[in-house]
């Protein structure tokens, strides 16, 4: 099997093969069930515990291999959608994966200004 | 700076009034005692005619010496000298603060008989070089990695001022965290062998300076914050004013003199009120006695628990607020915490537990931390953590962190458009698009704030960057792709691109104006060198002074010893009494001069002395 991870001396980190091919196979997926590996229509509760195990092997401070905070960031996204059963049914329903946001006090304003391309008009000067 | 690779990694508690180190060591964290003993230090930095002093030291020397002695260096990191709550600081510190460049806060002490302006980052670094000292002399060996934390409600600007004073110290901040999330990892460090399911645990955090709740779920090693809330400023030592207040209105009545003024007698009279706010927690009444308070007036009064509480309410109240407001954004109903767990010295006051307890319908509070180093413990485990410390504790544990504040960028005029709301799990990343105002527009300018206000000048302007060259086209018709991204050291780097031409421009946002350039740090990287060279030549001459008196001191033992002291003849006696008196004479008249003029004054002495000691000797 693959050398255990941790031979390196402080700051000189290695990582496993196992790492590598977590990063290749999350960054390969577009589709968040598939990232969280996870079956489309389990329970929110299996979502999460998918989430956990991922972090625990994706999280930068746990996996030194290159691309791990991409990887990463991308887990937090599907599971930031999938968490929450209003962004799930409407990812369900679209497919759509960008802009879900969560923090309820600034959806309302901005539902209405977004079109449904994702383009649009805010000014900056 | 960075060698990473050296030595272990230790965790900082910078606290507004005490810090706490510790390590990760032998399978376990060991909070590490300083000189005196003390498993937590004041973080105190003094200045005196002859000598910089920093910690117990420092703060025992206060009342003497106030106006350079200084403190709450926590409340004026990463703020601006304009800051309302800079201003109300000002008014109560004994010592001076003056606005520098660019509205920065400057602090100014008479050191070596000599005016000198510090910042805030450098006086925090003062007090982190010390930290490092104590866990140099503990591990016995060099101490360049450190984890320091932050209070959870910390600002872009305040934590990278803090990482700053990281660096001036000579450390290599591996990572700021959050206080509560750190006594979190101290919590539940121990209990994830032992439990299965997940559990929703509320952090209570009030420590000298701030009050910050943070609400997680930790499950199998997996510490997920979920929301963090807080103020601050607000803590043990707005509890120590009211107090502080109170006596000086009884003072006025009983006396009819007003104290308010006077820096030595309030500072006095504060180091008692903060001495009978901690009896308070155990006992339901104290006397406060200070002598010869004013006008060589003795002052006596008492305080019960109850009056305590009462001069402190709507404060304790602001801490339940704080606690509601982090449930709300977590979404959450506080019967669904599973542990509420008090952390931080101000936790320990009977009221605002109770208020806690009733806020939770009576819920048993988690008191099993230690409140005073609970946060230095958990920051090792992290250091641990990040340098790759080969445990089998440690192989399961992550901390998945928050930002504190919403992060945005100005657009419409005025409106804080927000791009990664507060509470976003990081690192993390946000594209969206943007057009511009205006027909023919040929640049945008892009404003990156931060903050939870509609409007972005209530916010906190991080920072600004323009991109050039946009071809001609009427307004809305530019496509811009703006991206925030932070990383897992809660670096934010915003970057933004025209999508028709390419052009793309970015910023990492750390030129913001208040806080330190490089070249600035770099100068105070050498000031602090200089400082430190300074101490040491300090506790040189100290030394050799030392050596001196205590030669006499033996000699003049030895001459006195009957034994000894009979076989002298009349004349070497007097010749060695006359030397001893003379050195003698000269150390009373005398400052603390240079380590080689004591050497030389012992060399002489032992010239004129030893060869009449040695022919004693060969007469045995």
């Amino acid at each position: 099997g693959p050398a255990k991870s941790d031979e390196g001396l402080n700051g000189e980190r290695s990582y496993t093969e196992e790492h590598v091919e977590l990063i290749r196979q999350i960054k390969r997926n577009k589709d968040y069930y598939d990232i969280l590996g996870v079956e489309k229509n389990c329970a929110v509760e299996e979502i999460r515990r998918a989430y956990r195990k991922l972090s625990l092997k994706v999280h930068p401070d746990k996996n030194k291999a290159p691309g791990s905070e991409e990887a990463f960031k991308k887990v937090c996204k599907a599971f930031k959608c999938l968490s929450e059963s209003d962004s799930r049914r409407q990812y369900d329903q679209t497919g759509l994966v960008e802009e879900f946001e969560h923090n309820q006090q600034y959806n309302v304003r901005r539902r209405r200004r977004r079109t449904a391309h994702d383009l649009f008009d805010d000014d900056i000067d | 700076m960075s060698d990473h690779g050296e030595g272990p990694a230790i965790g900082i508690d910078l606290g507004t009034t005490y810090s706490c180190v510790a390590v990760w060591q032998n399978e376990r964290v060991e909070i590490i005692v300083n000189d005196q003993g003390n498993r937590t230090t004041p973080s105190y930095v003094a200045f005196t005619p002859i000598e910089r002093l920093v910690g117990d030291a420092a703060k025992i020397q206060v009342a003497r010496n106030p106006t350079n002695s200084i403190f709450d260096a926590k409340r004026l990191i990463g703020r601006r000298f304009s800051d309302p709550l800079v201003q109300e600081d000002i008014k109560l510190w004994p010592f001076k603060v003056i606005c520098g460049l660019d509205d920065k806060p400057m602090i100014v002490v008479n050191y070596k008989g000599e005016e000198k302006n510090f910042s805030a980052e450098e006086i925090s670094s003062m007090v982190l070089r010390r930290m490092r000292e104590i866990a140099e002399a503990y591990l016995g060996t060099t101490v360049n990695n450190a984890v320091v934390t932050v209070p959870a409600y910390f600002n872009d600007s305040q934590r990278k001022s803090t990482k700053d004073a990281g660096g001036i110290a000579g450390l290599n901040v591996l990572r700021i965290i959050n206080e509560p999330t750190a006594a979190a990892i101290a919590y539940g460090l121990d209990k994830i062998a032992d439990s299965n399911g997940k559990r929703n645990v509320l952090i209570f955090d009030l420590g000298g300076g701030t009050a910050d709740v943070s609400l997680l779920t930790i499950e199998k090693g997996v510490f997920q914050v979920k929301a963090v809330a807080g103020d601050t400023h607000l803590g043990g030592e707005d509890f120590d004013n009211r107090v502080v207040n109170h006596f000086v209105e009884i003072f006025k009545r009983q006396h009819k003199v007003d104290i308010s003024g006077n820096s030595r007698a309030l500072r006095r009279l504060r180091t008692a009120c903060e001495k009978a706010k901690k009896i308070l927690s155990s006992a339901i009444d104290t006397t406060i006695e200070v002598d010869a308070l004013c006008n060589g007036i003795d002052f006596f009064s008492t305080i019960t628990r109850a009056k305590f509480a009462e001069l402190n309410m709507d404060l304790f109240r602001k801490c339940i607020a704080i606690v509601e407001k982090c449930l709300t954004d977590a979404n959450m109903d506080k019967s669904c915490v599973h542990a509420v767990v008090l952390s931080g010295g101000s936790s320990r006051i009977p009221k605002v537990q109770q208020l806690l307890q009733d806020f939770f319908d009576g819920k048993e509070l988690c008191k099993s931390l230690h409140p005073d180093e609970a946060v230095a413990y958990g920051a090792a485990v992290q250091a641990a953590i990040l340098t790759n410390m080969r445990n089998e504790k440690l192989q399961d544990i992550v901390l998945l962190d928050v930002t504190p504040l919403s992060l945005g960028v100005k657009a419409n005029g005025m409106d804080m458009n927000i791009m990664i709301p507060r509470n976003t799990a990081i690192p993390t990343e946000k594209k969206r698009y943007y057009t511009t105002g205006a027909d023919n527009q040929t640049s945008v300018l892009i404003s990156v704030y931060e903050g939870e206000r509609a409007r972005t000048c209530d916010n906190n302007l991080l920072g600004r960057f323009k991109l050039p060259n946009i071809p001609p086209a009427p307004k809305g018709v530019v496509k811009i792709n703006v991206c925030f991204n932070i990383d897992t050291n809660g670096i934010l780097n915003v970057s933004a691109k025209e999508m028709t031409t390419g052009v793309m421009r970015n910023i990492t946002i750390t030129n913001d104006e208040s806080r330190l350039s490089s070249e600035e740090i770099d100068r105070m990287v050498q000031d602090a060198e200089i400082y430190k060279a300074e101490d040491d030549e300090h506790r040189k001459k100290v030394k050799a002074k030392d050596a001196l008196e205590k030669y006499t001191f033996n000699l003049r033992n030895t001459i006195n010893n009957e034994k000894i002291g009979a076989k002298l003849s009349r004349k070497g006696r007097k010749k060695i009494k006359d030397a001893i008196q003379h050195v003698n004479e000269w150390l009373d008249g005398l400052q603390l001069v240079d380590s080689e003029e004591y050497a030389d004054k012992l060399k002489t002495l032992k010239s004129i002395c030893n060869p009449i000691m040695e022919r004693i000797y060969r007469l045995n």
